[in-house]
């Protein structure tokens, strides 16, 4: 199958190459469609986070992108209270099946850096993001620290 | 190669097994005519894929195997003063027959193999249909062997003479019959390159198939195959001008999406059933799109177009099935009344716009079931009417559908527009 050939090489490439904000990256129990891992922004207000990633593989991936979730909270515009996030590189009108899974965690880390406002999920954080950054720059990072901190 | 082999020589009608082996030459093979014919040998001439062979060459060097069929006829021979490479000769001097780094044609072999193979490039005249032909000029690229005419020939059928070389292949992998023709894939190659299949990511498929765009993004025979059906399955094959039902390159590139797959054989990789499938696919899209409709009988799906009078009364009677059914709702039709789709709303619409890909419903018998469930779960695209499963993410949604993708919103059921953003883009 297509499917598993090649993300077990992705997974083996993703590992060989260490990306410094990927930590504990796997997949569930032997079962190479189901993949888990923890993203480390690097810059504030989430730097001091610990995020859990679920990214579940269709059987027809790479035909198919990926379905990605938070299992952690996190206060983001691009991120709703369901763990959902918004990523047009793993859209179904968008997906390409060349694209592979470092390019979506690196699109994904890039949101986090900086959100979009103007495609949110949640119109009161982007509205907060927008007219008062610091506000949401402080509930960020307490947020953050309250559920994210590992 | 066997050392003890037989090559077919047809002359004069008649055909005879002429015993060869590794190391025989062209000239072999003419002095055992002239000696069985009682000829000279200077007049005996030998013609093999479109060429005039010569003393010096090697039968192995020319790809004539076991049961390969050469055709000789009377003529004065005329030896080349420069030794003469053609066909595939090898260029670096190794008499080692190794032909591992040999570019290769392939091709689709249904009926024996039910499998992408090698083939050989075999010509024949149009006129007689006998491989005594011989080309003017050489093939330099696959539009100069897949158009008639491009190049011309001499055939030396006695009262032949035609003119028209016809060019076809053979498939490699079993020992055919003389008209055991099967079809090229010209966008299948050797991965001599060792070119990553953008879709598994393995370096050492070969072949692998190539796909037109500039960057010749590659993919191996298997996952074109599965991309393929992926596509077919989710109705993802787009109308082409000039190639019909098809594909482009899946690849990055603004140039990919117009790189499509010309030659629709190539989808003959997905299997008879599959393939038949495709056809039929293309034809109902092609109905559609020039406004006709299919029958939503069980069973039947047969594609009609309509008439004058049905453009008035919205009443079809199916010619196959004989079922009466309403254009509008596609329901068993319900008189002059007004249809209940006309708005486009509510369960009725699903029910009417499910039945646009109501063909073979009945090999499920879970189908009252599951247009119920159709019903619960999706919500009819606007413009095509196909209905549409929301699985996430956000109101704004584009018909999946490659003939249609109309942007529309969830909630209001009609087209996207800045005030649907504004209010409730994400619910």
């Amino acid at each position: 199958m297509a499917a598993t050939r090649r993300l077990n090489k992705e997974l083996q490439d993703i590992k060989k190459q260490g990306l410094e904000f990927i930590a504990d990256i796997a997949a569930k129990e032997d079962n190479i469609l189901q993949w888990k891992l923890i993203i480390r922004p690097l810059m504030p207000p989430f730097n001091n986070g610990a995020f859990k990633i679920e990214l579940s593989f269709p059987t027809e991936y790479p035909f198919k992108p990926p379905i990605l979730t938070f299992q952690t909270p996190i206060y983001h515009p691009n991120v709703d209270e369901k763990g959902q996030v918004c990523l047009p590189i793993i859209n179904a009108a968008n997906w390409k099946p060349a694209t592979k899974t470092e390019q979506v965690l690196q699109a994904l880390v890039a949101l986090i850096h900086e959100p979009e406002p103007e495609h949110p999920l949640r119109s009161e954080l982007a509205k907060e993001y927008l007219e008062e950054r610091s506000k949401f720059m402080k509930n960020a990072t307490e947020h953050t620290t309250k559920h994210a901190s590992g | 190669m066997d050392d003890d082999m037989h090559v077919f020589v047809k002359f004069n009608s008649s055909t005879v097994p002429i015993s060869v082996n590794s190391s025989s030459t062209v000239h072999d093979i003419r002095k055992e005519i002239s000696k069985t014919n009682n000829i000279k040998t200077g007049e005996v001439r030998i013609i093999f894929a479109g060429k005039e062979l010569h003393d010096h060459q090697k039968l192995k060097d020319m790809d004539i195997q076991n049961h390969t069929v050469v055709h000789a006829f009377r003529g004065r021979h005329l030896e080349p003063r420069t030794p003469l490479h053609l066909q595939k000769v090898s260029t670096n001097a190794s008499d080692q027959s190794d032909k591992s780094s040999v570019p290769t044609y392939f091709v689709l072999c249904r009926r024996v193999c039910g499998a992408v193979k090698p083939g050989k490039l075999r010509i024949r005249c149009v006129g007689c249909r006998e491989d005594k032909i011989i080309v003017t000029k050489e093939p330099q690229q696959w539009s100069d062997i897949l158009q008639k005419g491009v190049i011309q020939g001499v055939c030396h059928t006695q009262g032949c003479r035609g003119p028209q070389p016809e060019f076809y292949f053979k498939c490699r992998g079993h020992e055919g019959q003389d008209h055991d023709h099967v079809v090229p894939l010209p966008l299948v190659r050797n991965n001599f390159l060792k070119v990553s299949c953008m879709t598994c990511l393995d370096d050492d498929s070969n072949p692998i198939l190539v796909f037109p765009c500039p960057s010749n993004h590659a993919m191996c025979v298997s996952c074109f195959e599965s991309y393929c059906l992926h596509q077919l399955n989710s109705r993802q094959f787009v109308e082409h001008e000039s190639a019909g039902y098809t594909l482009s390159c899946p690849g990055y590139d603004a140039d990919c999406r117009s790189a499509f797959v010309l030659d629709v054989h190539h989808f003959g990789i997905m299997g008879r059933e599959n393939y038949e499938r495709y056809k039929q696919f293309g034809a109902e899209e092609c109905l559609l799109k020039m406004g006709g409709v299919l029958c939503p009988g069980t069973n039947c799906g047969m594609g009609i177009f309509l008439d004058d009078a049905t453009e008035q009364t919205n009443h079809v009677e199916c010619s196959e099935c004989g079922l009466h059914f309403c254009v509008l709702c596609k329901e068993e039709y319900h008189g002059e009344e007004t249809c209940s789709n006309m708005l486009l709303q509510g369960e009725a619409a699903n029910s009417r716009l499910l039945s646009h890909y109501a063909v073979n419903m009945s090999l499920s018998k879970y189908d009252t079931e599951s247009a119920s469930t159709i019903r619960k779960t999706t919500k009819p695209c606007p413009q095509c009417g196909t209905p549409i499963e929301k699985s996430g993410g956000c109101m704004h949604m584009e018909c999946p559908l490659a003939r249609c993708q109309f942007s529309w919103c969830w909630i209001c059921g009609t087209e996207w527009t800045p005030d649907c953003q504004d209010n409730h883009w994400f619910g």
